[in-house]
Parts: C-alpha cells; structure tokens; sequence
C-alpha cells in the first residue's frame, strides 16, 4: 500500500510541476508593445514591423513590434524558430509573398540568386534562371541557356523552356539583373564583368536578350558599355537602383555606378524602346556622416540623403531625369529629437524617430512628401517597460 | 488497465534508490556550485572595489555591472549541466537495464513476469511509462529546485548588484535546460514526443535481441538506425521542402514509428520472446 501512496503522490507531483510551469511561463510573458497610429490611417502601421530589443534583466530579448502587438524571439516556439531559419523560407517580401500564394511552383526556388530572378504580373509568374558557366580562354565547357519556368495565373498551368545563348561569355562574368515580359517575349538583362575583376568602368556590359515564351528563340544581347569614360584604375561598383517589389511588371531598368571620388551615375534602360539614358548626380560629400541611397519605382527616381538631423529628398521623373522636387525634413518638423533608421515602402519612406521619449515611426508619401502618418510605441502594461526598450529598425512585412 | 498500474509501480519501486541518489546529486551539486561560484564572484568584487577605492556595491555596479543568475550559474556550469548530464546518462542506461535485468538479475526474473495473466503487451507499456515519469520527476525537480536557488542568489548577492531574472527567461536563454525542459508547451509535448519514440524504438531493439539473440542484435540495431535515419531524414529535404512538410512529415514518421515498434515488440512478446 505504501508504495501505491508514494508512487501517486510521485506522479502528482511531476504533473503539478510540469503543469504549473507551462502554465506560468505562458501567463507570465515578457511585457507587450503595440505600434499605435498617432495620425492618420492606421491600415499605414499594417505594412509595418519595428525590430528591436528589451533588456530583460541580463537579456537583450530581440523583439519585434506590430500594429497587433510584439513577439519575442525566445518566446517563439521551436517549430517557429526552425521555420524562421529554415533555407526554403525567403527573408525577401516579394518573394515570400510569391511563395505564400504559388506554393507549388515556387518549390524549392524560394531564393534570389545572381542568377535567378522572376516576374509576376496580373496573368504570369514567371522564373528564369540562368547557367553560365565561366569559359575562360578556349576552354568551352558547362552551360549557356536560360531554363524559363511559367505558370499562368487563370488556368495553374506550368510549362518550362530552355532558350540557348546565342553568344558565349568568354571570360565574362554575369548577374541577371532583371526580367521583363513585353508581349510574347522576354527581356533579360545581364550585367557581365570581366574574371578576374579588374575594377575598370568600361569593362561593365549590360546586355539585354530578347526570349520569345513560344519558342525560346533568343535575339539582342549587343553588349551596351555601361558608365564609359573613367578612370582605368577606378573600382566601379555597379548595381540595381532598389525598387518597392523587384519582381513586379516594369518599363525601365534602372543601374547605379559608385565609384570613390566620383560622382554618381544612374543609367536608364527602356525595355519599350531599347533606349539608355544617364544621369550623373553628387556623390556623398566626405563631411556627410549619413547614408545615400536611391529608390525608384516606375514613376520617378527618389535621392536620399539620410542622417540624424536632417533627410533630403531629391525626385525625377522618369525616364528624362527631370528634376520634380526637393524635400528637406528636420527632427523638428517631426517633433523628434534625431532620425534614427529609415525603411523604404511601396511609394513610401519610413522613418524611425523619437517622440517626447517614444519610439515612433513616420511615413512620407514619396510623391509629394508629405508626412501621410505617423505611429508610436506603447506598453500594454506599465510605460516604465519603454525605459527598457530599444528600436533599431524598419522591416517591411511581406 | 489495473496490472499495468501494479506493473509501471513495481518498476518505479526497483529503481528508487538510484534515482534518489541522482535526486540527492542534483540538489546538492547545483546548490553547492551556485553557493561557491557567488562566494567565488563576491570575493572578486571585494578584490576589485579594494583594489579601485570603490566605496559601494552600486559604484562597482556602475563600473563593472551587476551579477547575474545566469553568471553565477556560468561561473560553476559543471556543477549544473553535470548533474543533469549525469542524471540523463543514467537515465540512457537504464532504457537497457529496465529489460536487461529481468534476464540477468539475481532471480530470472522475466519468467515471472511474462507467465503473469492478461497482455504481455503490459510489461513494454509499464516500463515505457517509468522511463517518462522518471524522466519528468527530474524535470519537476529542477522545477522546483530553481525558486530556492534563485532565493540563494538574492541573498547572497547584495541587492545593488543583483540583476533579477524570472526561471523562464534563464531556462529560454539556457541551451540545456531549455532542451530538457522547454518553456513552450508545444515544445515540451514534441520533445518528450520524440523521446518517447526513440525509447519505443530502443525498446523494440532490446526485444529483437532478447527473441533471435544475435541475429536479432543485427535486426535491432538496423532498426534503430532506419528509426534514426527517417526521423532526422525530412531536414535534409529541407531545399525542397516547406518547414512546415518536414514539421508535418517528422511528426507522422514518428507515430508511424512508435505504432510501428508497439506492434513489433507485442507481436515479439507475444510469440517470440525465449527466457
């Protein structure tokens, strides 16, 4: 009998521990966030998470926070952790999006490569993916093609085709920096450089292909010199202007070249009109402490000049370059003390700020820079929490 | 239902004094480390506050920062994941002896236990379940023994420099613990899940064994690594796969699995086992 009492009180006990320490450590949390919208249309703070840390005692608890409340990354469980590391789960909103809503097709290709780039628009997504495989000298070996994977929206169909490069790169390097699908045809453009790297501008190509989608017939690829007429020792770095959704449906292609002690240079590529445009812009002053970046859509080419007392904003229109408007913003106009980090929207810049000792976020219409909303940081329970709580940045939601 | 009861108790009962000593081996060994490594750490800032003319905890605090649960247990840490590793190798080992014994005992013990009335099927359920409820007493003892050493900590720390911490937070930022005893409900029941997999898995090898000798060592060992092999196998699926299909995949492999080894180890029980 005696063993029957202890082996009862035994399992009671394990039961009552276990059970009231799952039970407590979903009760007792770590304290909650909400990013509350101050003015304007509270659908705004939807398309945003701000990404952070609260200093939990020796923890700095990463954190992210939401129109809908904050979650704890040592509060996630372990299958949300596994998922959040996991190789077939993109960090790239477009494509997670994609992924979300074609499953299927997006197996296993859930990553931006260098060489892989896709296209969606009303009726298509499409894939291409690209095999160049570097010839150097007269040693032709590996692949040149296109592989283009399709699938038509209305009917779930898929069909594939492998489209051969005309023309082999010899010791060229490529990246495909975009696709675009105008009629029955393809438009990809590659950015090719010399192997090795040599630094030098002109040696820089973009070529544009032409891929029919009935019959993978290839045509174009003229190599276009990008940014000619530098020095030949200069190191050019040459990359895509950043747009809102790289996969979305557009006219022109839009390349940035940096080089040190040299002006910035946009190049502009209609896909229409297989015409270039240029236009050359400051570089970064040494004496800037902040950061430049270019954003683009399929309107207007936005300039930023970010730091902690004061944003600049300079827009063209495309595809002439013309200059729309300049927009200066200081923490004043925002009642915040500095700027802190910066996010870039679909036609928006997010800017995270403080406000009367708050957290808080701003968003500008890029149009016309006007300031469309603006949110802050509360505790759900007690405000001291905000004392503990750290922003460091913008992430845009998927 | 009621000789399974008397089964999982008798099973409880033949292991008792070991695992009191591993009860007795925790306690003691992660309050005496936790003890030296704040004597250790208090003696440190003493040196330290002497050595740099501070005239207060909270000066010191200032300069150097405060002491934490999480570093005086860091200070000791053989004393804490010691004891728990000597606790689940324990526990690892007697996944074997809990059958091995009834056959090489003093008495043949398993004799005894298989011309019992009712379902052979019994014995596996009854020991499967003493190796999950000795598992969760020590997990329910670190439970409990975590509150009084977090006492132990405030008390011997002074205030200004004591950094405050809830069990939670150490257990999530602890990668043992956290292993063993995950705050997350969801976790707990999919960890202790596939431990218990692997035990029945363990368990049907054993059985193997026990009814072909070494024909059947070779079987169960085969069996335990295609066991192995399938449940780690849907991860290294993982570019083609959705988290959530390996998530979904390893959970029904492993019901398939656990189903799998009750059904070969009655079916061993039943007809095939050899005293």
């Amino acid at each position: 009998m005696k063993r029957y009492v202890i082996s009862a009180c035994f399992a009671c006990f394990v039961v009552l521990a276990i059970g009231l320490f799952l039970g407590l450590a979903s009760a007792k949390g770590l304290p909650g966030f909400r990013l509350e919208t101050a003015a304007g249309d509270g659908k705004e703070a939807e398309a945003l998470l701000l990404a952070g840390w609260y200093q939990n005692g020796p923890y700095a608890e990463r954190v992210t926070i939401g129109a809908e409340g904050s979650e704890y990354e040592s509060e996630r469980s372990g299958y949300e952790r596994f998922r959040a590391g996991s190789i077939s789960v993109s960090a790239i909103p477009e494509l997670v999006r994609l992924t979300e809503a074609y499953p299927g097709f997006m197996r296993g290709r859930t990553h931006a490569s260098t060489l892989l780039d896709y296209y969606h628009d009303d009726e298509w997504v499409i894939r291409l993916q690209a095999s160049l495989t570097l010839v150097i000298g007269d040693r032709m070996a590996g692949f040149h093609n296109f592989r283009i994977d399709m699938l038509d929206k209305k009917t779930g169909r898929k069909r594939s085709l492998t489209a051969p490069l005309p023309d082999v790169l010899r010791n060229r390097q490529a990246v495909v920096a975009d696709i675009q699908k105008i009629g029955d045809k393809l438009h990809t453009a590659l950015i090719t450089f010399p192997w090795p790297f040599n630094g030098q501008r002109e040696d820089a190509e973009l070529r544009v292909y032409q891929i029919s989608l009935q019959d993978g017939e290839v045509t174009g690829g003229e190599p276009l010199l990008l940014f000619p007429g530098g020095a030949d020792d200069q190191v050019i770095r040459v990359g895509e202007v950043r747009e809102p959704d790289m996969t979305a449906p557009r006219k022109y292609l839009l390349l940035k070249a940096y080089a040190p002690d040299s002006d910035d240079r946009i190049l502009l590529y209609s896909y229409e009109q297989g015409k270039t445009h240029t236009l050359t812009l400051p570089a970064k002053s040494p004496e800037f402490s902040g950061s430049l970046q270019y954003y683009r859509d399929d309107s207007a080419l936005v300039r930023l000049l970010f730091a902690a007392d004061e944003i600049r904003m300079e827009r063209y229109r495309l595809p002439g370059f013309e200059r729309e408007r300049e927009i200066l913003l200081t923490p004043e106009d925002l009642r915040a003390e500095t700027f802190q980090n910066f996010a870039w929207g679909e036609n928006r810049l997010y800017i995270l700020h403080d406000a009367n000792g708050l957290p808080a976020v701003s968003a500008l219409d890029l149009t016309d820079g006007n300031v469309i909303w603006r949110g802050v940081v509360r505790a759900e329970s007690s405000a001291g929490e905000l004392e503990k709580l750290g922003i460091s940045h913008i992430l845009i939601r998927p | 239902m009621k000789r399974y009861l008397h089964l999982v108790i008798m099973e409880l009962h033949r292991f008792w004094k070991i695992y009191a000593a591993l009860a007795a081996l925790t306690v003691l060994s992660q309050t005496a480390g936790l003890w030296w490594s704040i004597r250790t750490l208090m003696k440190r800032v003493h040196w330290e506050m002497e050595l740099t003319n501070l005239s207060s905890y909270a000066e010191f605090a200032n300069q150097y920062g405060r002491i934490s649960f999480m570093s005086a247990v860091s200070i000791k840490e053989p004393f804490f994941t010691g004891s728990v590793a000597v606790c689940v190798t324990a526990l690892l080992l007697y996944v074997f002896l809990i059958w091995y014994r009834d056959w090489y005992g003093k008495n043949t013990f398993i004799y005894r236990l298989l011309m019992l009335p009712g379902s052979r099927l019994n014995l596996f359920w009854a020991k499967l379940t003493t190796i999950l409820l000795l598992s969760w007493g020590l997990v329910a003892l670190q439970i409990v023994l975590f509150p009084p050493l977090m006492a132990m900590y405030r008390h011997m720390v002074p205030e200004e420099l004591a950094l405050d911490t809830s069990v939670f937070s150490f257990v999530r930022h602890h990668p043992v613990f956290d292993l063993l005893m995950p705050p997350h409900a969801a976790d707990f029941l999919l960890h202790y899940w596939l431990g218990i997999t692997g035990v029945a898995v363990v368990f049907t090898a054993i059985l193997m064994e026990r009814s072909f000798r070494l024909k059947g060592l070779a079987a169960g060992a085969l069996y335990a690594l295609v066991s192995g092999l399938l449940i780690i196998g849907p991860v290294s699926f993982e570019h083609v796969l959705y988290p959530s299909e390996i998530f979904g995949l390893t959970v029904a492999l492993s019901v398939l699995l656990f189903v799998l080894s009750v059904w070969i180890s009655g079916m061993l029980l039943k007809r095939k086992i050899s005293v």
